[in-house]
């Protein structure tokens, strides 16, 4: 499997989750395919693109042959899709592989006018997935039995989250709410000749830029905004997709926070 | 309502920093460290009819060193910074560590590696059909068992 990728123009996105209850973005992705198709860039949707741990069959049917259809129209045009493997999508692995549409990788270091960029899904630095990857599993699968309920029981996991790691603590440098082993798995790759890296998995969009003009990139979750990381002529910059509901008409910003 | 204590204990790694043409590691040497290119740009020589015969180019990213860790034997070749460089050094402990810490190191190490045996096999291959040697004496080559 090859994980040194050369590509001066890529788009990334994380953390889908097509097919859970929970995503509801579906025509704002179509138009964000569009996008990337109307200017050639090739793309990298960096795990949890599929949520088969947490899914719902119906919504799963109905997301999913959209996008592969649109995925397929990319190919057609020589456009590259790479596929990262994340938690809840890792047990389709071989359906992804065998299917063709995407390149699978399980992290990409990607090199780009002599910048290398780590784009890597991120659980394997989760706390509780290095603590125990059983318990990880199994509170993945209740969430999803509980999701199908009560959706509503995402945002009381997300404001636990918050408490727990906080906005005050002190020193790690990292993004608002997340755990601070992410910055800890940054920082180990940053020492191995890394210049950029890119993690999806908290859900936690955000720029964190550190000293020698290194960067550490969250584009979120497609459940509750629509980030994704722009590389192109070498710069890394988080943008979002936005699309007028007047117009139609889809525009890119700079994420500015 | 709670507040977790930043419990980053980073441990600091050896960074060591070399100008153009420094010689990093000789040919024979005893040393065991493993390098990890964080900047800059290397050769890799050996020494061949009392000359410098380039093997490859390292660039950032990159490791060399590796064999003399893992195996603990005399360095094979000679590495040369080519401009300045910064690497990460690492002793056999705290390789473990960066193992443990870094999960997906290794696994780039063992792809690394896997290109570099399939390249040198090519090579082989390569050096064999210029020097005419026949596939009869090619095989027993290959099949004659090499002791270090």
């Amino acid at each position: 499997m090859q994980i040194n990728i050369h590509q001066d123009r890529m788009l990334v996105i994380s953390d889908l989750h097509m097919g859970c209850p929970l995503f509801k973005q579906i025509h704002t992705l179509e138009k964000f395919f569009e996008f990337v198709k109307q200017n050639q860039f090739n793309l990298c949707i960096n795990g949890d693109g599929i949520d088969i741990s947490q899914s719902s069959l119906m919504q799963m049917s109905r997301d999913v042959p959209i996008i592969f259809q649109q995925i397929a129209q990319m190919r057609s045009l020589g456009l590259k899709v790479y596929y990262v493997v994340g938690n809840h999508d890792i047990i389709l692995e071989h359906f992804l592989q065998d299917w063709g549409l995407f390149e699978l990788l399980p992290f990409m270091n990607l090199t780009t006018k002599g910048k290398r960029i780590r784009i890597e899904h991120g659980h394997i630095y989760d706390s509780l997935c290095v603590a125990s990857p059983i318990i990880f599993k199994w509170m993945e699968i209740m969430g999803g039995a509980l999701l199908r309920f009560t959706p509503n029981i995402y945002h009381l996991y997300q404001w636990f989250e918050k408490q727990f790691y906080g906005t005050d603590i002190v020193g790690t440098g990292g993004l608002r709410g997340e755990d601070p082993a992410y910055m800890r798995a940054v920082s180990e790759l940053l020492q191995r000749g890394f210049d950029a890296v890119i993690f999806g998995h908290t859900h936690r969009p955000g720029v964190v830029k550190l000293e020698q003009g290194k960067v550490y990139i969250n584009p979120g979750s497609w459940i509750h905004n629509t980030y994704f990381v722009q590389i192109q002529n070498g710069q890394v910059e988080l943008r979002e997709f936005k699309v007028s509901k007047v117009s139609g008409v889809s525009s890119a910003l700079v994420y500015n926070r | 309502m709670f507040k977790r204590k930043n419990k980053d204990n980073k441990e600091d790694y050896l960074i060591r920093t070399f100008e153009e043409d420094y010689v990093i590691v000789s040919e024979g040497d005893e040393t065991k460290e493993m390098f990890i290119i964080q900047m800059g740009q290397v050769a890799v020589e050996k020494n061949h009819e009392g000359k410098p015969l380039r093997l490859k180019v390292l660039e950032k990213g990159e490791f060399f060193g590796e064999m003399s860790l893992m195996a603990g034997l005399p360095r094979s070749a000679t590495v040369r910074a080519l401009t300045e460089t910064k690497v990460l050094v690492l002793h056999s402990g705290n390789f473990m560590m960066k193992l443990r810490r870094d999960p997906t190191f290794a696994f780039e190490m063992i792809n690394q590696l896997c290109h570099r045996i399939r390249t040198e096999n090519d090579r082989i291959i390569q050096l064999m059909i210029e020097a005419g040697i026949s596939n009869e004496i090619a095989q027993g080559i290959f099949q004659k068992k090499i002791d270090n």
